[in-house]
């Protein structure tokens, strides 16, 4: 499911925005603030939301769809994964030095690229996180562009 | 039931920070993508461009609920939309907006033919809420011009008694009194196809005669609309159309084209232009800069916009006068002597175009280049020094159109070029229609003919 390069590519401090839908079929966007790929082959990955979303939350314990769009800073070069959140938990210390990595690399971008000063997107990180378990099914290429939707990768039955 | 009002959320439609906005199809699978511009409709109301007939589109069409995010640039307050697809407008005021907001990013990147806006979504907002509280609001550059301060710009205008200080005074006016920076005063050529620069404030160079097409990049799509158009993202802008480019690119519908360099700043984040009207004619485009996003709102639009009608009409009347009533002849005036020690001026014309270059440097082109080239040419055959407007309308060489031939604008053009450069040659106006050549050199002329 994941390359290496396209593991690099999720994990490297790319903005992440997270669609979720509750049972009733309505949307709800969120944002991520760090990506773990645990497992290339089966597509699993760990992702860590704002714990203080109660909606997103909810939506993930009540229907576990996702969609995950991972977007490089400098280049506008978007993925988006959909799949299934299989478990939603407390961030572990791990988790919190995993985002912190992630954040320090995301802000560093934002600044470098965008001329944005540091403490402005800082504002918009989470006091508290909550980690997903994700079962990606499927990859799409969301560069900005006439492209963009088209399939990646699609796993296999497992 | 909507519990902050959009309005109060203007900052965050200019498009600086992307917006986010999530789907779902109708077997509940979300969809989650960047969103380069929302446009605030109303106060119940956003619309969304449709370019690519995307997955968010289909989703739509199955299911008409989405949520939005939203981030004011200036504070970093991050709000959360609840919407219902609601419309899709094909024509309309609606659609008019969000196609300048395609077209902007198109013109700029030379996609006009294949980057088009296909449709517009619109959507009635049923709940706002705020995600995250950012900073505090720190009012920046003038925010809201008083109305004291552009009355008294206004005044400053109306005090000119011609072309040359009106356009000094509308850039330093706007720099000084207003707040504006970084501007430039733009004026419509004779053909109506350019614009040309006739005064900036606030840039390295003041560039002078720098020209830009109707039509292309920010400035001349203003003109050619007769629009104000307002850019708050410009690296945000720029870096989305180089992507979206190369796709079209990689997909073969169009091939690798050149970038138009935009003067200005070197990294501007927001720009507005302004056209500037008279008589429903366009006269020219104002423009200011900045390098902060979202620099300009709803307030310096209008604001903009009644000091370029002011000064749109200003220079109508000025031309008006000037073709009707310029001195006949002016008052014979010999030219002083030159230090004959220096080594003498190398003035080059060419014919072709009228590109007119001293000692190699380029200085101007076109009308304004012809007029020095005759100006120059009577002042080493007769050595004169004074002359009318009149009298330089009537040279057949100028090629001059016979209607609106904005000569003063041309003349004035020219003395602005010659000052900045710090030229040896320059030129004074002693009254009205009659101006004086000041020669602090010895002069050879090279005539280019093709």
């Amino acid at each position: 499911m994941f390359a290496p390069e396209t593991t690099a590519f999720v994990e490297a401090g790319p903005a992440l925005i997270v669609g979720t839908v509750g049972a009733d079929g309505a949307p709800h966007a969120t944002r991520g603030w760090g990506l773990t790929v645990l497992d290339r082959g089966t597509g699993e990955i760990r992702l860590l939301l704002d714990a203080d979303d109660d909606q997103a939350r909810a939506n993930l314990v009540e229907t576990g769809a996702i969609a995950i769009t991972a977007t490089d800073v400098p280049t506008l070069r978007s993925m988006q994964m959909k799949g299934t959140c299989t478990e939603v938990a407390p961030a572990t210390d791990l988790d919190m030095e995993r985002s912190a990595r992630y954040r320090d690399a995301f802000f560093t971008d934002i600044e470098a690229i965008e001329r944005t000063p540091r403490e402005l997107p800082e504002r918009l990180a989470p006091t508290a996180l909550s980690a997903c378990t994700v079962r990606v099914g499927e990859l799409f290429d969301q560069t900005p562009g006439p492209a963009a939707g088209t399939p990646m990768q699609r796993a296999g039955p497992h | 039931m909507i519990k902050v009002s959009l309005r109060a959320l203007a900052a965050c439609f200019e498009g600086a920070v992307p917006a986010v906005i999530a789907t779902a199809a109708a077997d509940g699978t979300p969809n989650v993508t960047f969103l380069s511009k929302v446009r605030c409709v109303d106060d119940e109301r956003i619309a969304l461009s449709n370019q690519f007939f995307s997955k968010t589109t289909r989703n739509l069409a199955e299911n008409p609920r989405a949520c939005v995010l939203l981030i004011d640039p200036h504070t970093y307050d991050e709000w959360r939309l609840t919407v219902a697809y609601e419309r899709t407008e094909h024509h309309g005021r609606i659609f008019e907006q969000l196609r300048e907001d395609v077209d902007t990013v198109a013109t700029y990147h030379h996609m006009e033919d294949v980057f088009l806006l296909r449709a517009a979504d619109v959507y009635r907002v049923l709940h706002v809420g705020m995600v995250r509280k950012g900073r505090d609001r720190v009012e920046g550059r003038a925010g809201a011009p008083a109305a004291e301060r552009l009355s008294e710009l206004i005044a400053r205008l109306s005090r000119c008694t011609d072309l040359d200080t009106i356009v000094g005074a509308t850039v330093d006016g706007l720099a000084d009194v207003l707040g504006y920076e970084h501007c430039l005063l733009m004026l419509l050529d004779e053909d109506r196809r350019r614009l040309y620069t006739m005064a900036s404030r606030g840039f390295g160079d003041e560039g002078v005669g720098s020209e830009v097409p109707v039509g292309e990049g920010i400035i001349g799509m203003a003109a050619a609309r007769a629009t104000t158009l307002r850019i708050g993202n410009l690296r945000q802008m720029t870096k989305y159309g180089n992507v979206v480019r190369r796709s079209y690119e990689q997909s073969g519908e169009i091939g690798p084209g050149r970038e138009i360099p935009l003067p200005g700043l070197d990294e501007p984040q927001s720009r507005i232009a302004v056209p500037m009207l008279a008589l429903g004619q366009l006269t020219g485009v104002l423009v200011a800069e900045s390098t902060h996003s979202a620099a300009f709102g709803e307030v310096d639009e209008a604001t903009l916009s009644i000091v370029a009608t002011v000064i749109a009409n200003a220079i109508e009347v000025e031309r008006a006068r000037e073709n009707g009533e310029g001195a006949t002849a002016a008052p014979p005036s010999p030219a002083p002597a030159t230090d004959a020690s220096t080594p003498p001026t190398l003035v080059r014309f060419f014919t072709v175009d009228g590109s007119t270059f001293l000692d190699g440097d380029y200085l101007i082109k076109g009308v304004a280049g012809r007029i020095m080239w005759s100006l120059l040419r009577q002042y080493t055959r007769e050595q004169r020094v004074a002359f009318t407007n009149r009298e330089i309308r009537l040279d057949p060489t100028l090629e001059l159109p016979d209607f609106r031939d904005n000569l003063d604008s041309r003349l004035i053009l020219l003395k602005r070029r010659l000052d900045e450069r710090h030229a040896p040659i320059r030129i004074e106006k002693t009254g009205r229609g009659q101006f004086r050549l000041h020669v602090d050199t010895a002069l050879r002329l090279d005539e280019v003919v093709s």
